[in-house]
């Protein structure tokens, strides 16, 4: 296990020079987790400079993206959520944002912009777990190191994302209107 | 291993593990051979199954929705700042992420108006009077307004007035907002605030934000004295010979300004001015 690292030489800095390329993504993650704009652009900005400033402990030909998904991970766990939580009603629900958007900008299909309103809609936990699983394709492993949790709690989280979102689909299916609702 | 394997054993979360390919290949046919005797469970794993949905394509729409532009900026911002404030060093001592405060939209459209009129009156009174000299001011109810300094100070006195503590209530207050605001006001002014400057004692630190005067970035750092009156500290690179702290009122605020390093500071509020000027000395030392 060899840690390459440069620090003399920016140029060879895999850091700075791979985190462009997934910035889209982390801001997406960012969205996710607070549902708000604004705080999805900081919190990219503070995970970004969080692993410049961690740059040595990343293992040069290991995986940016998780390594950095685990920095936001544990920003937004241990400095910004409980924060927002105390705020409380200065934030804007969790609901609007994202299902607003998603619906306005991906007109094309509806079905998707729904998928999207149902996943946001779950709980914090379920929705950053189901996010790295099933969009970023991280396994079940991977997925309990980013977020820090034990892989039983991985696939509790899944299960009931699943249940709720199995739920939605059989009520639909069931021919009454749907509502989305949070599950807690 | 197989055998222990019955109904009760098969759970959600391993169904799940099942359907998303999760469970080593024991363990698979295990559930396989379960779920051939059991109708129920294939009923569970059906259900289950219900839950899935075109993860990928779903999320890729908010992919698109990126803000590209501006996270780019942000990186190269904490890029410059990194390269700053890390040295070749290894230390294993993260800096702390600064406070920064969320920028305020709904006000920054009042300023460039404000700004504009003040720099007018700036060129109008500075050619007449042909530029008086860097004296520090005196108290005087109706400052002068002759120099580009000055007019700088009536433009943030005058915008200043505009506040109330309610225009301050909506500034988002959480650590990381903060430290990412603070370090792009940072960055436009070419002056590193540490986030010293949001913990003086008596003022509730609110935000930081980037104006403009001119053609120069302003930092505008917002606070709320005892709970109620806004007070700004704020910065701007006038190229201004270094100046020590006097006082003075516009537009019925009290005033702390001086000069160092060609940045122009001052404090600005509705208080007294004795409690001005300490915290004045308190973010002096800090910047």
């Amino acid at each position: 296990m060899n840690i390459h690292y440069e620090m003399t030489n920016p140029d060879h800095n895999p850091v700075k020079s791979g985190l462009p390329e997934i910035l889209s993504r982390l801001w997406r993650f960012a969205m996710v987790l607070s549902h708000n704009e604004e705080t999805a652009g900081d919190l990219v900005q503070a995970t970004c400079l969080r692993a410049l400033q961690k740059c040595e402990q990343f293992q040069a030909g290991t995986h940016l993206d998780r390594w950095t998904f685990s920095i936001m991970a544990s920003l937004w766990k241990n400095e910004l959520r409980a924060e927002r939580i105390r705020r409380g009603g200065g934030f804007v629900d969790a609901e609007e944002v994202l299902v607003t958007d998603g619906a306005e900008k991906i007109e094309t299909n509806i079905l998707l912009a729904e998928v999207l309103a149902e996943v946001q809609a779950l709980p914090e936990a379920q929705r950053s777990t189901v996010l790295l699983v099933y969009v970023e394709g991280l396994t079940y492993a991977e997925a309990a190191e980013t977020l820090e949790v034990p892989i039983g709690t991985i696939m509790s989280r899944l299960a009931a994302a699943r249940l709720k979102l199995a739920a939605l689909k059989r009520a639909e299916d069931g021919g009454s209107k749907r509502q989305v609702k949070t599950g807690q | 291993m197989t055998s222990e394997l019955n109904d009760q054993t098969v759970t959600d979360e391993t169904l799940v593990a099942y359907l998303d390919g999760e469970l080593p290949p024991g363990e698979r046919s295990s559930v396989e051979s379960a779920l051939e005797s059991d109708e129920e469970l294939r009923e569970r794993l059906a259900l289950l199954d219900d839950g899935a949905r075109p993860w990928k394509d779903a999320f890729a729409g908010l992919l698109e929705q990126a803000p590209m532009e501006k996270l780019e900026a942000d990186l190269a911002a904490a890029i410059q700042q990194q390269a700053e404030q890390a040295p070749t060093s290894g230390s294993a001592d993260l800096p702390p992420i600064i406070k920064v405060p969320a920028n305020d939209h709904g006000n920054r459209r009042w300023w460039r108006p404000a700004m504009a009129a003040c720099v007018a009156v700036t060129l109008l009174v500075g050619f007449a009077a042909g530029y008086g000299t860097n004296e520090a001011q005196n108290p005087e109810v109706v400052a002068a307004v002759g120099t580009e300094a000055e007019a700088w100070r009536q433009a943030v006195a005058d915008y200043q007035a505009l506040y109330t503590r309610e225009t301050l209530s909506v500034a988002l207050t959480d650590p990381v907002v903060q430290s990412a605001g603070l370090q792009r006001v940072s960055k436009s002014l070419g002056l590193t605030l540490p986030d010293s400057v949001s913990e003086v004692g008596g003022l509730d630190y609110k935000r930081a934000q980037i104006l403009k005067f001119g053609s120069q970035p302003l930092a505008q750092l917002a606070y709320l004295y005892k709970d109620e009156v806004p007070v700004a500290f704020c910065i701007v690179r006038l190229d201004e010979t270094d100046r020590a702290a006097s006082n003075e009122v516009r537009s019925g605020l009290n005033i702390v300004h001086w000069s160092k390093g060609g940045y122009s500071l001052m404090l600005v509020g509705d208080l007294p001015v004795e409690e001005l000027n300490d915290f004045a000395r308190e973010l002096e030392g800090r910047v």
